[in-house]
């Protein structure tokens, strides 16, 4: 078993087959080796994590991208934003809640995690307009008019195939 | 109290990953959202390189080797993309040769094409592209000033108008080829030239029928390409020859190489 503990000093034990999805846990346990010692993830909180175990529970036992996935990555990458059922109904969580997951698989390095996360931001920016993306993302405009006029202008080509 | 996480407060490489998963257009809008997402696209040469394929049209084809980044072959299709964007389909205009009857050869450089007709050892050059120091230009050498030297024959010529360059590769009696440099406004050497005739290194055989000679100028220097053997152009295993001669520093070749 494994000893995390979160931002918000919560202490989480895991099976190690579970939490070694995370390639930083992976490779942390590799160099220390077998100990009772607890791993601060001071990054995370324990809501977060709470999230990031259960993805990784429901996944334990399916194989690890090895580390040639880069190019394989490739090819499925423009079929973009194809999740599964559980991932989908899994990552419907508000806003902030996505990005913290995000945040939390890339620095916790679970690549499938962070794809789910990355398409499913993906999946909400899709067919929108930018001001439907600034209205959904909470973003200002700090463009000049002229400068939006010209972005416009220079971006048409795009809009209309 | 953490500030709230939002979209802006990843970090830049997360960002554009996450664009792109998303097609050109939405990539392009996502640019026009505010500044710091025009950033993201900009400093992304993988967001880019989607952009770009998509202009021209193009699929991605993985490559198996994967030894290429993606910065290159974003490179890559932009030189190939602005080599056509060059090309302003307005600005096309047609050129009524009227003079030609016997186009002999035609040689695109320097914004020039050049035309030579034999039979009547005429010149014309204009200029394909607009700019203004470019000017039009037609030359008629009377018979035999081209090329004085008696029984001999043309074989191939080069002009370069911005170095007011046209040299002549000749044969005379079967026996000897010679380049002449001439001035295209002139009848005189050119006044670079190291002399009127660059020679060949001596080739101890004769020619038993005319060679094969092809001629380039690059700068200042001159290339000959000589074939010799059968005029069957399917049979690779004959003989050649290839001399360079800087024009204007001497008359005697400085590389040879040569299949015998």
């Amino acid at each position: 078993m494994v000893h995390l503990v979160t931002s918000d000093n919560v202490e989480f034990v895991v099976e190690k087959e579970v939490v070694e999805r995370s390639v930083l846990i992976k490779n942390m346990l590799e160099d220390v080796g077998e100990s009772d010692q607890s791993i601060p993830l001071a990054n995370v909180s324990s809501a977060v994590l709470r999230k990031v175990i259960e993805y990784c529970e429901h996944h334990r036992g399916e194989p690890l991208p090895s580390g040639d996935a880069d190019q394989n990555q490739d090819e499925t990458r423009k079929r973009t934003t194809d999740i599964s059922e559980w991932d989908q109904k899994f990552i419907t969580v508000d806003q902030e809640m996505l990005f913290e997951i995000i945040l939390a698989a890339n620095y916790l390095d679970i690549k499938s995690l962070l794809d789910v996360g990355c398409k499913t931001v993906a999946n909400m920016i899709k067919g929108k307009t930018p001001d439907e993306i600034r209205r959904l993302f909470n973003i200002v405009n700090d463009f000049t008019p002229e400068e939006e006029a010209q972005i416009k202008k220079e971006n048409e080509w795009a809009e209309d195939r | 109290m953490k500030p709230e996480t939002g979209f802006l407060s990843l970090a830049e490489e997360l960002r554009s990953y996450i664009l792109s998963f998303l097609s050109c257009r939405d990539i392009l809008r996502c640019a026009s959202v505010c500044k710091a997402l025009q950033q993201t696209y900009m400093s992304s040469s993988e967001l880019q390189y989607i952009v770009e394929m998509s202009g021209q049209r193009l699929l991605h084809v993985s490559n198996a080797d994967n030894g290429i980044p993606v910065s290159a072959c974003l490179q890559l299709l932009r030189d190939k993309a602005h080599a056509w964007f060059k090309v302003d389909i307005h600005s096309f205009e047609t050129v009524l040769i009227k003079w030609a009857r016997r186009v002999e050869k035609e040689v695109v450089a320097g914004g020039h094409a050049c035309l030579w007709d034999c039979a009547t050892n005429t010149a014309r050059i204009f200029p394909i592209l607009s700019k203004p120091s470019q000017r039009q230009f037609q030359r008629n050498w009377p018979p035999g000033t081209l090329c004085s030297v008696p029984h001999s024959a043309l074989l191939d010529l080069v002009m370069d108008p911005a170095q007011n360059l046209i040299a002549v590769a000749y044969i005379v009696d079967n026996i000897g080829v010679y380049i002449k440099i001439g001035a295209l406004d002139s009848d005189e050497v050119h006044p670079q030239a190291a002399g009127e005739t660059l020679f060949l290194l001596d080739d101890p055989r004769s020619f038993h029928r005319r060679p094969c000679v092809k001629l380039k100028c690059f700068g200042r220097h001159i290339a000959l390409w000589c074939r010799f053997g059968s005029v069957d152009w399917g049979l690779m295993d004959d003989d050649w020859l290839l001399q360079v001669w800087d024009w204007k520093h001497s008359t005697t070749s400085s590389v040879r190489f040569a299949k015998q």
